[in-house]
């Protein structure tokens, strides 16, 4: 179910601007890889580049043994690949599970005609559907709100509704971007719990950015840091935290923790 | 008189509808105007003259023929000119739009002829009275031809796969994108599904008015229907065209015929000059 990622050399500029330069890392399956650095380090950039919303000038992303570089994003979501937003990329005006229907769309199966006229097979896919957004609505802690409007609900809520989108793909590896942030620390504490869980249970594979050291030493097996586009030191969290470059170019005198 | 006025200003209107309906399903998703969409709209009505005289096939085949023909035309613009333009400015793939638009309506009078030729009704055009009221078969069936076509789109977008892809387009390319949905797939769709309307429009306005190649004109009531709804709203597109067939009708007869397409110019500048955002449609925040 889980899948490796490899990235080799990944870089794109814009312009004159090198967002990401020749950055290679290996996420192993099954792990908990977070990608930490200052703002503007590129951690974003990269996401995008693995999930093909950008195309990168140089390098090659692999998803197990499948060179995916430069595939257009729904191509690479076919293969596995799912992710969540910063500033969450929700269908605004759906209900939360019409979102999450959005989300199975991959998996449902059934021609025009059988929809136009109603086969059982039709009817079946929708009842089967209509179960999946239930149970991930659940999970997610957002049954009460199935029927609010994606753009209704409040930022954490957006957040945990993105996540179930996400899952509704059944996704091999899940990449998240700042899932903690703006979270109190109990809910961080939560959070790492949902993220061991989603390893654990669904086998994911999972990449995550994030800002709030509590959520990214807890759980994290690897992290890969990034300074200026360039990848600075990766290694355990142990590692990372004794390392003096990353000392001193991010956790500086003044963590970021919440 | 004014019952009379609502009843023939909505045979107008039901037309106008789908043609704004053409124009705001299209923009919604790849936000070209398709300036062509008029003479697509000609050329369907031709096609279906041509099925039926040239080729000797019955009405309803002629139809099919032309609905099939219009929908592979839409995705063949789609294919053949938007594709390659993509990351062009927005205003390259405009121009090319009119450029169709010349194309087509050029073709036709370059081979069918500048004179009208005779489209069949879909029923009689003998009018009845009842209660009062003069009423037209033909202009009856347009009216419920066009209703059952609208109510066919929101049902397609509202509970297909199909139509939730193009919705989650409309709402969030990005979004749609992420989870697998194919955003230029779901932009060939909706150039077939822009062309299919217009199409349905085309065949029910030829008879009525004379089908020459200039016909695709009334694409611009459509426009202008469409900029009363908001342009970026399918309820307000079919609003907007039945307000501006009624009133079109209503300066026909209590000002003069002659008044008739003043009256859509003048709402057109009059909406985008007092009413940027149309009757209904919302405000857009688009990110930066």
């Amino acid at each position: 179910m889980s899948a490796s990622l490899v990235v080799e050399d990944l870089g794109i500029r814009f312009g004159g601007l090198v967002a990401l330069d020749a950055v290679s890392m290996r996420v192993a399956p099954g792990s908990i890889h977070a990608v930490i650095g200052p703002n503007g380090a590129g951690k974003t950039t990269l996401l995008n580049l693995v999930t093909g919303l950008y195309r990168p000038t140089t390098g090659r992303v692999a998803l197990g043994e499948e060179t995916i570089t430069g595939l257009p994003p729904h191509r690479i979501a076919a293969r596995g690949v799912a992710r969540t937003f910063q500033n969450t990329e929700l269908f605004a005006e759906l209900s939360a599970r019409e979102n999450v229907l959005v989300g199975l769309h991959r998996h449902l199966r059934y021609g025009i005609a059988a929809a136009t006229l109603r086969l059982p097979g039709y009817r079946r896919a929708e009842r089967e559907a209509a179960r999946r957004a239930e149970r991930l609505l659940a999970l997610v802690g957002l049954r009460e709100q199935a029927e609010t409007a994606a753009g209704d609900l409040a930022l954490g809520q957006q957040r945990r509704l993105e996540l179930a989108r996400a899952l509704a793909t059944r996704p091999r590896l899940l990449m998240l971007d700042e899932p903690a942030a703006g979270l109190r620390a109990s809910e961080a504490d939560e959070l790492i719990g949902v993220l061991r869980r989603l390893r654990d249970e669904l086998g994911l594979t999972l990449v995550l950015i994030d800002h709030v050291m509590r959520v990214v030493m807890g759980v994290s097996e690897r992290i890969t840091v990034l300074n200026h586009g360039r990848k600075l030191a990766e290694g355990t969290p142990e590692e990372v935290r004794r390392n003096p470059a990353v000392v001193a170019a991010y956790l500086g005198g003044a963590p970021h923790d919440a | 008189m004014l019952a009379q006025i609502l009843v023939s200003g909505v045979t107008a209107g039901a037309v106008y509808a789908l043609v704004a309906l053409g124009f705001v399903v299209l923009h919604r998703g790849t936000r070209v105007v398709h300036f062509g969409l008029g003479d697509q709209l000609t050329l369907s009505a031709y096609i279906v003259v041509i099925g039926q005289v040239f080729l000797g096939l019955p009405f309803a085949a002629a139809i099919l023929l032309s609905l099939l023909l219009s929908a592979g035309f839409g995705v063949l613009i789609e294919r053949g000119v938007m594709r390659p333009l993509r990351g062009s400015p927005l205003l390259v793939m405009i121009i090319a739009t009119l450029a169709i638009g010349a194309a087509v309506r050029e073709g036709l009078r370059a081979s069918m002829g500048p004179l009208p030729w005779p489209v069949p009704f879909l029923l009689s055009p003998a009018p009845f009275t009842l209660g009062g009221l003069v009423l037209v078969p033909a202009n009856l069936a347009v009216v419920g031809v066009a209703l059952a076509v609208m109510l066919a789109l929101f049902a397609m977008l509202r509970w297909t796969r199909f139509g939730r892809a193009i919705v989650a387009v409309y709402e969030n390319p990005t979004g749609a994108a992420i989870v697998g949905i194919s955003v230029p797939g779901v932009h060939a769709r909706l150039w077939g599904l822009s062309s299919v309307l217009a199409a349905v429009a085309g065949i029910l306005m030829a008879p009525l008015i004379t089908l020459s190649p200039d016909m695709g004109t009334i694409g611009i009531k459509g426009f202008a229907a469409a900029i009363l709804g908001g342009f970026n709203s399918l309820p307000g597109a079919i609003a907007g065209g039945f307000l501006l067939g009624i009133v079109e009708t209503g300066a026909g007869v209590y000002v003069s015929t002659a008044m008739k397409d003043i009256v859509s110019y003048a709402l057109l500048i009059g909406c985008v000059l007092l009413l940027p955002r149309g009757l209904f449609g919302t405000a857009e925040a688009r990110k930066v």
